[in-house]
């Protein structure tokens, strides 16, 4: 275990990012680096993003404090928070513009994630949020979305969380029609394009490689982090990028019968992008939206910033010549019905099915 | 057991309470709303009934969000949100679009003390802002018709500013944590104090039952040995301190803005800024329900429901009139009745500076 640790990221050349850390006790590079498709050897300049993990002292001078907690004056945030058996002190200088630099002090967590999987926390806690800030000021979208990609042409499927996204994504890349895999939670969608950003691409190989559907078991997680250590992500061909060609609003619904339609263009767009700003006002990892306290509180200090601004997004830009469907299912998964109606959906016959 | 309450003669809700009668009386829910306690009505006026006890939510045809969110016309169940020591609660409510709710909780007693603050007061905050008023996180006093309203976040002041006023220039009391506001008429929204270390005010103190100071010494001790996990607030009546100086409604003259800040000066600022922090400061005091209200929308965009956060907006911009004087009070980090008396010079109240 080495006790000093710095990985370099670049993400498709529009942002890239540091992460440091003082202690790194992560064994799993597969659930500890979420960003490790992006990752490169070193980086010429300044990172738009850093992040230093490990204890620091903050610099509160001409702070305004809200709530008795987050720290706040122009471009800062600081805060020492806590949800549930979680604790841990983050900084944020460079909140609103210029190169971000971020220190993170994880002072308790669960021991799943302390022994396991810290490198989850950093990610799931702020990196993504400001990820996803830093992406959009380059004219970026980071969106809530699943996709795959054949010889340029893209398929996108968007849909709240549990709506059976990434199981649509299964029976596509089983279907053996030569989709690749773009990602199954987030993607970025620039210049009309969607560019890739696999995060945890490990889960889904397992998933694509043993499981019927994409709910895990308790065993599964457990054998997770060792299928990740020895395979990684050389099971799958992740694509680079695609050019939209469907776009499918997933639902979910108890006791609803399984069928697709074509949808409004309009109304699906503004759909996804909403789908994403909900995602970004949850948060997963953590179980309670801790980013949008943060951005909430700035606000509160600094009315009408930027960053409070991010989610007013002119969404009928986003892709053209696109058709649009809406696929709903039922509670229960049923894969063979599924199949079926996915097919029908993209027209083309699944060759796993015949043969 | 149900109790009846009415908001002036803008809203009226109920209480129903299921629970065993020990926890009825160990752990009360609708105390918070004692003020508001009126005599008996059909079910049939009231805008919101409140149900408290198990209950089996109507799942069918819902869709499902992330497997806690249940969502259909009207119909909304979230299935779990956690809290400290194990504290868990559910919730479904129906009849969000005619805007008369049936509210149904089901809680563990740990989880029971929060319910009022987060749930029941969230839907009271929305069937107000339906019927076209403002609830404003602020204290607010009166004398000759004319209001004074001080809002922010907690710890900054709100209280300390109206009993200041209340002692030292015969202000009368209009309400201490939440404010009701229609077209630049103010009126009372009577709850009760809920005192910490930082909110008390020697003149409280002296009010006080031996009883009361007791539970207030031990919650502050019980804060310290957790080191701040858990923080139980001494309810207090402010009726108790100055019975005869309740006002009804006045007209909204100055609103300050209190932000704490290590400076001490008051200055006027735009009204647009002031609005823009308004909206920031109810985010923050329902944080979770951005979520609720963003899930609901996903599904029912442009329903009433899901445009909760952008109807506040326009209400205020409505009911706050431009002829109000707005100010952005810098609070010092800590509040003595000096660095006060500098702050109430500032926004034109000389008379009850310190000299």
């Amino acid at each position: 275990m080495n006790t000093h640790n710095t990985e370099y990221y670049d993400i498709h050349g529009l942002v890239t990012a540091r992460i440091r850390w003082d202690h790194y006790a992560g064994w799993f590079p597969g659930i500890n680096q979420p960003l490790q498709h992006f990752r490169v050897p070193i980086l010429d300049d300044t990172p738009d993003i850093s992040v230093q993990i490990g204890a620091f002292e903050p610099d509160l001078a001409d702070c305004c404090t809200v709530d008795h907690k987050y720290h706040i004056r122009q471009n800062y945030l600081y805060c020492a928070d806590q949800h549930r058996s979680f604790r841990w002190r983050v900084e944020i200088k460079g909140l609103e513009h210029g190169p971000t630099e971020i220190r993170l002090h994880i002072r308790r967590a669960p021991l799943r994630y302390a022994w396991l999987a810290p490198g989850m926390l950093p990610y799931g806690i702020i990196l993504r949020h400001i990820l996803a800030y830093k992406l959009h000021q380059r004219g970026a979208l980071l969106l809530h979305a699943a996709a795959c990609e054949k010889e340029g042409r893209a398929l996108v499927l968007f849909g709240g969380a549990g709506v059976y996204k990434t199981t649509h994504l299964m029976q596509f890349m089983r279907m053996q029609l030569g989709w690749h895999y773009l990602g199954d939670d987030t993607l970025i969608f620039y210049d009309g394009k969607i560019y890739s950003f696999p995060t945890y691409p490990a889960f889904f190989g397992y998933r694509l490689k043993y499981k019927q559907t994409e709910d895990l078991s308790f065993l599964d997680k457990l054998i997770l982090p060792f299928y990740s250590l020895r395979t990684g992500s050389k099971d799958l061909q992740i694509a680079q990028m695609g050019v939209p060609d469907m776009l499918v609003h997933c639902k979910m619904g108890v006791g609803k019968p399984a069928h697709f339609i074509p949808a409004d263009p309009a109304d699906s767009l503004r759909r996804l992008v909403h789908t994403s700003m909900t995602e970004d006002h949850s948060n997963g990892s953590v179980g309670v939206n801790i980013f949008s306290r943060y951005i909430e509180a700035y606000n509160f200090v600094f009315p009408q910033n930027h960053l409070g601004r991010r989610w007013e997004i002119d969404h009928q830009t986003l892709m053209q010549d696109v058709r649009h469907y809406e696929i709903q299912s039922s509670e229960k998964y049923d894969l063979a019905g599924m199949c079926k109606l996915l097919q029908n959906m993209i027209g083309e016959p699944c060759l796993a099915c015949e043969s | 057991m149900t109790s009846y309450f009415k908001i002036h003669d803008i809203l009226s809700f109920q209480i129903i309470d299921r629970r065993p009668a020990l926890l009825r009386k160990w752990l009360p829910v609708s105390n918070r709303y004692g003020m508001f306690k009126t005599a008996a009505f059909a079910v049939e006026e009231a805008d919101l009934v409140v149900e408290i006890g198990q209950f089996q939510p109507d799942l069918q045809d819902c869709y499902v969000i992330g497997g806690e969110y249940f969502i259909k016309p009207d119909y909304l169940y979230h299935s779990g949100d956690h809290y400290k020591l194990g504290g868990l609660y559910s919730f479904d409510i129906s009849g969000l679009n005619t805007g008369r709710c049936r509210l149904r909780i089901s809680t563990n007693p740990q989880a029971t003390p929060f319910i009022s603050g987060w749930v029941i007061d969230f839907f009271i905050f929305y069937l107000l802002t339906r019927k076209g008023y403002s609830l404003l996180h602020a204290s607010a006093v009166a004398r000759n018709g004319q209001a004074l309203m001080f809002a922010g976040r907690g710890g900054g002041g709100k209280t300390t500013l109206a009993m200041l006023c209340m002692e030292r220039a015969g202000y009368a009391f209009l309400g201490d944590n939440y404010i009701l506001c229609k077209e630049g008429q103010v009126f009372s929204y009577l709850s009760r104090l809920n005192l910490f270390g930082y909110n008390l005010r020697p003149e409280i103190w002296e009010k006080m039952s031996a009883k009361e100071r007791f539970s207030f010494r031990l919650s502050t001790l019980i804060h310290r040995m957790t080191g701040g996990y858990i923080k139980i607030f001494t309810p207090f009546h402010p009726m108790r301190l100055y019975p005869d100086r309740i006002c009804e409604q006045a007209h909204l003259a100055k609103l300050a803005l209190l932000v704490s800040r290590g400076c001490r000066d008051a200055e006027a600022v735009q009204r647009a800024q002031v609005l823009a922090s308004l909206v920031s400061n109810m985010k923050l005091e329902f944080i979770s329900f951005m979520r609720h209200v963003d899930e609901y929308g996903s599904v029912y965009p442009d329903t009433p429901f899901a445009v909760h956060w952008q109807h506040y907006q326009q209400l205020l911009e409505q009911n706050l009139p431009v002829e109000t004087e707005y100010f952005l009070a810098c609070m010092p980090d800590r509040i003595h009745n000096e660095s006060i008396g500098e702050i109430l010079d500032e926004i034109g109240l000389a008379e009850m500076g310190c000299n």
